[in-house]
């Protein structure tokens, strides 16, 4: 297909990644944070960290949204899911995600009417055949799903649909980034930007990281190439001593974003006062409710919620993972009590979790080989 | 949009190339197709689309057009 094939092209990469060893100084450690879980998937699927020098270390980001969820909200979804009458829809990672003691797959199997959509569209569509039945959309993701959540209720109010309603866990990613940057845990030197969250809101609102923290981000499309053309005009401005933000990913990032998209988030989402990430702790302005135009569709307004902080399992380093201080091999539980299959962290549930995605391509163990 | 190779597209806030093979202009919908030969009905409020045109999909919902950032 056009705009993938091209991007995949093995010799481009090999040529590629001599550009991106001739610009790294031997005798100096790179640490650049690809900030989105795609990325991260990417990465492993095509062994790109195999064909970057040893000194250039990748470091996973909290762009996972499934990721991100604590496990409060995860009760709070499957607390709604089991009252009567309800149809509780979510996209397909979710349903694995840990709450306190279940998932809302076993909510399912317990007799919920938990079904997976593809999109939010999805949901409304279900809820306008079954008009007796109350429809909860579980609404999860960073800006490049939160558009999608948005039309949605603009179609549900237009069309007069009211069995409809959704739990918003929609987060906006520039927060978490600062809040990383702030972190006293990690140095970085530079940032894979988000492709995907940027062609929403464009490649703009990273200018905070070169202008504030002197670091270079690099907005970047999700095939091979794109990440290792990434990676080489990243190490090409630290070489050449610049520090900006620029877009490797001109075929889909607009510099300023998509504005339809913008101004519908605005009209059905306000941002929430606060909101805890996985992991991250709790993070001003990080998160989106629905507006007070858009108030009759919040779910959590429509049933009783537990809306109890629940505590990540003792054993799960998740948290660590998210911020990039560890490697997922280096966590006490990956691949012995936490796998894909019985997940206790959610960075092991969706497969753009770092953990999943060391585990998947077999990263098991081992510290990369030098190139 | 669809899963492939084992993981959640939509989970992964990760977009879709499409390709537009016929516009419902009154709906607000396109008929499209992936790099998979799967269709999918999307929504297109949020671009200016013609047949022919390459999408960026996710959940359902076009987020720009491919040309016209290139």
């Amino acid at each position: 297909m056009r705009f993938v094939d091209e991007f995949r092209d093995a010799q481009l990469g090999r040529a590629l990644a001599g550009e991106i060893l001739a610009a790294v100084d031997p005798g100096r450690h790179y640490k650049l944070m690809e900030v989105c879980g795609g990325h991260t998937h990417a990465i492993y699927k095509y062994g790109l960290d195999d064909v970057l020098p040893a000194n250039v270390e990748l470091v996973h980001g909290p762009g996972c949204p499934v990721c991100v969820i604590p496990m409060g909200r995860v009760d709070d979804g499957i607390a709604v899911a089991e009252q009567p009458g309800v149809i509780f829809t979510c996209f397909g990672d979710m349903l694995r995600v840990p709450g306190s003691d279940r998932t809302l797959l076993d909510a399912k199997a317990a007799g919920a009417d938990v079904r997976m959509v593809y999109s939010p569209l999805d949901a409304l569509r279900i809820a306008k055949a079954n008009p007796e039945r109350e429809v909860v959309f579980f609404a999860i993701g960073f800006e490049t799903t939160a558009p999608s959540t948005a039309l949605t209720l603009k179609r549900a109010r237009a069309e007069g649909v009211r069995n409809f309603s959704c739990v918003c866990n929609h987060v906006t990613i520039i927060p978490p980034l600062r809040a990383l940057l702030e972190s006293p845990d990690l140095r970085l030197d530079g940032f894979i930007g988000p492709g995907h969250v940027a062609t929403v809101v464009g490649a703009r609102p990273f200018e905070f990281i070169p202008a504030d923290y002197g670091r270079p981000l690099v907005v970047a499309g999700f095939e091979p190439l794109d990440i290792l053309q990434a990676v080489q005009m990243i190490l090409r401005q630290i070489g050449e001593g610049r520090c900006e933000v620029e877009n490797q990913y001109t075929r889909v990032v607009p510099y300023d974003g998509n504005q339809r998209a913008l101004e519908a988030m605005a009209e059905v989402f306000a941002l929430r006062p606060h909101f805890e990430w996985r992991g991250l702790g709790f993070i001003s302005q990080s998160a989106l409710r629905l507006s007070d135009d858009y108030a009759e569709f919040d779910a959590e307004g429509r049933f009783d919620t537990p809306g109890v902080r629940i505590a990540d399992p003792k054993a799960c380093q998740c948290g660590e993972v998210l911020k990039g201080v560890i490697k997922p091999w280096e966590c006490k539980v990956f691949g012995t009590a936490c796998t894909p299959e019985h997940a206790i962290g959610t960075c092991m549930v969706s497969p753009e979790g770092a953990c999943a995605a060391y585990y998947s391509y077999g990263r098991l163990t081992r510290q990369r080989e030098a190139v | 949009m669809s899963c492939s190779e084992g993981h959640c597209i939509t989970c992964s806030d990760a977009g879709e190339p499409m390709r537009v093979l016929a516009i419902d202009g009154e709906r607000g919908l396109a008929l499209c197709i992936d790099g998979h030969g799967a269709h999918h009905t999307v929504e297109i409020a949020l671009v200016n689309a013609d047949v022919g045109d390459e999408l960026l999909v996710h959940a359902a919902v076009a987020l720009t057009r491919l040309e016209a950032a290139a």
